[in-house]
């Protein structure tokens, strides 16, 4: 017998993922079907089966599926229950509203750059180029796809916005997974890798939106998308278009002081003893401040080389736990205070009395998610082709826009593992894995970092550099432009003079030992260039990466990141 | 406010009652041969159905039987459920007739 378990015990041991007054209700009589599932009759098979088979993976999975649906409880269920319930559906409904607002950003400067509607043209600093290349342009439509599952959502097709946000995060899980499996991502968990995670999480979370979970309001939902972008979006555009770049936190900060300036908002009607229901809502907000409160803490090892940003995201997260610790005693006793939950929406016996028509659901915001879709899919379409020229002409590179993430740039000294020497490396060198089937390195930062916060960039582009003398053709390169504005140039020569990085695209097998070269880090993680030509006066430089997936990502996070 | 249309499940499990009490998994294999095998209950899924026909009031226990060292409960229709039922069986025929009707080929209920 494995285990020392038979398998009734293993049964019950499965039902423990039950919630306890479910399983004091069922647990016997689940236990006596399952059993009756698996037991022939026959008391020598009998015996075989009970001493050696387990649960099968789809009977745990099933066990599963309704314990998530107890947990985050919907109608009839115990308060405490529907209390979790109610809270993780409004968070999740909230970081979806986050996401679709950033979509809708996307499309919304997408638009005016391309001068669609007959809009004027955009200030330069609000420009946006087409996404260049396949990742970039998914990214970009899973952008703006955020959209449509926000709406989804709000109209009550709850199946089908779960399975389009399940689809939404794929690329960026592969992409994750890619860079594991390969050793781009020497770091296991850096800030983007947590960013995919999240979005996992909200996957996960939008389970809580079951058949059990009880109808709320459509309209609210829906308007909260134009208020949402008009409330934070809006100033965020004039303070770009304004040039005021240092009143712009960066993301995670944002997300910080909105949950903050929720909590303080609510406190009030936290603290009255006359509102009823307001529990649901502390816990709401409780939730959401712990979600932007690690998100704040992980994204903090990308400002390690500054003070100053390292002492306003701390500042951030003074501000966000002191306005969530108003909240967090009434979300406390939500679980006991919160009203009943409903009886289940429209049940059977009620539904006896009603005629027997069937019932057709609104067509306006099932016609308004499609309107959406429509022009979201458009849109990404058209701005993902630089060929369609009913959209207008194309967009020039933008002049240089804040970044959510700053960009670091250091010089550093790389050389090979070292034998003898404690993790291969000399003191003071950190040692870097490779990727598989490439030895590792020791690498060290030389010099002053220095920290861009502004800057916009070009699609990647690929090219094979001239051979060496008396050498065959040389691999295929990658890299793109940045454009960092006028007043960075002296400090990128400072810290990068011409003679320290290349000028132009070295060979790969130019990089042995004590090799100097530039890195760029964003969001804490880390790519070291194969070339890098200084800034010209008008702050344009270029910057070589050694593979096609390197080159995207560091694209993609800068790009994303305006 | 109109009343959620009952579950596949729901319907299946009343229907699996209507002839007379049963346990849990003589339900699901009630369900699975009434449908032909295509309809499958988890027991997880047939647990969550039951609870909440309980609550609605549709169904209730009927008696405990021991077998084989253990306790089976049993399961029948209440007078609601059996009405809930008789409803909706009602409806899905009423339906039905509707698809055949639309299915049939034009012409052919005047010939017919």
């Amino acid at each position: 017998m494995s285990g020392g378990l038979d398998l009734e015990q293993r049964y019950r041991r499965v039902l423990r993922l039950l919630p306890g007054y479910y399983r004091d209700k069922w647990e016997q009589d689940m236990v006596t079907a399952f059993l009756d599932s698996w037991l022939t009759g026959d008391p020598y098979e009998d015996e075989c089966i009970i001493g050696y088979c387990k649960p099968t993976w789809p009977e745990v999975a099933s066990v599963a599926g309704l314990a998530a649906r107890l947990y985050l409880g919907g109608a009839a269920t115990p308060r405490r229950y529907f209390a979790w319930g109610q809270a993780v559906r409004n968070a999740a409904l909230a970081v979806l509203l986050m996401h679709a607002v950033l979509g809708l950003e996307v499309l919304v400067r997408t638009a005016w750059s391309r001068r669609l509607f007959g809009l004027p043209a955009p200030p330069a600093s609000l420009l946006v180029t087409s996404p260049g290349g396949v990742w970039p342009a998914v990214y970009h439509v899973v952008n703006i796809a955020w959209i449509v599952i926000f709406v989804t959502l709000a109209v009550g097709h709850h199946r089908t916005a779960r399975a389009l946000a399940a689809l939404a995060i794929a690329p960026g899980l592969a992409a994750l997974l890619q860079a594991q499996f390969t050793g781009i991502m020497p770091a296991p968990f850096g800030p983007w890798a947590w960013w995919v995670l999240f979005s996992l999480a909200l996957v996960l979370a939008m389970t809580a939106f079951h058949s059990d979970a009880p109808p709320s309001a459509r309209w609210p939902r829906l308007l909260a998308l134009p208020a949402g972008y008009l409330l934070v979006y809006v100033p965020v555009l004039a303070l770009l278009a304004t040039g005021n770049l240092a009143w712009l936190p960066d993301w995670p900060g944002l997300c910080c002081i909105l949950v903050a300036l929720a909590c303080l908002a609510h406190a009030p009607r936290a603290w009255s003893r006359q509102a009823g229901g307001s529990g649901v809502w502390s816990l709401t907000l409780t939730l959401l401040a712990a979600v932007a409160g690690v998100y704040r803490v992980i994204t903090l090892s990308g400002y390690l080389s500054d003070p100053h940003l390292i002492k306003v995201s701390l500042a951030e997260l003074v501000i966000l736990v002191a306005a969530a610790a108003l909240v967090a005693p009434d979300a406390a006793r939500a679980q006991a205070a919160t009203p009943a939950p409903p009886p289940y929406p429209g049940t059977i016996a009620a539904r006896r009395v009603q005629d027997m028509r069937h019932q057709r659901p609104p067509r306006l915001p099932s016609a308004l998610a499609s309107v959406l879709a429509a022009a979201g899919i458009v849109l990404a379409v058209a701005s993902c082709t630089g060929h369609l020229t009913p959209l207008g002409p194309g967009a020039t590179l933008p002049h240089p826009h804040h970044l959510r993430s700053p960009l670091i740039l250091e010089d550093m000294r790389t050389q090979g593992l070292v034998a003898g020497q404690p993790g291969g490396c000399p003191a003071g060198w950190v040692a870097l894995s490779g990727g598989p089937g490439q030895p590792g390195q020791c690498y060290r930062t030389t010099g002053t970092p220095v920290t861009i916060t502004s800057a916009a960039v070009s699609p990647v582009v690929s090219f094979r550099p001239p051979p060496p003398p008396g050498q065959g053709a040389a691999p295929v390169q990658y890299g793109f432009s940045i454009t960092v504005p006028a007043a960075d140039v002296p400090a990128l020569a400072a810290v990068l003079p011409a003679g320290s990085g290349p000028p132009g695209p070295p060979s790969a097998s130019a990089v042995t030992s004590a090799t100097p070269l530039p890195a760029i880090s964003v969001a804490g993680r880390t790519w070291i260039l194969l070339g890098f030509a200084s800034p010209s006066a008008g702050g344009e430089f270029d910057v070589t990466l050694a593979s096609r997936s390197q080159a995207l990502q560091l694209q993609h996070m800068l790009a994303a990141s305006g | 406010m109109a009343g959620k249309p009952m579950t596949g499940q729901a319907f299946f499990v009343l229907t699996a009652l209507a002839d007379g009490p049963r346990h849990g998994y003589g339900i699901v294999g009630d369900v699975a041969e009434m449908s032909g095998g295509r309809v499958e209950l988890k027991i997880g899924g047939l647990y969550g159905v039951l609870e909440r026909l309980a609550v609605e009031g549709l169904i209730e226990p009927d008696r405990e039987e021991a077998h084989d060292g253990r306790l089976r409960r049993y399961y029948r229709l209440t007078r609601d459920g059996r009405r809930a039922l008789g409803e909706e069986a009602e409806l899905r025929a009423a339906t039905a007739r509707v698809v055949r009707a639309r299915l049939r080929p034009a012409g052919t209920e005047a010939a017919g």
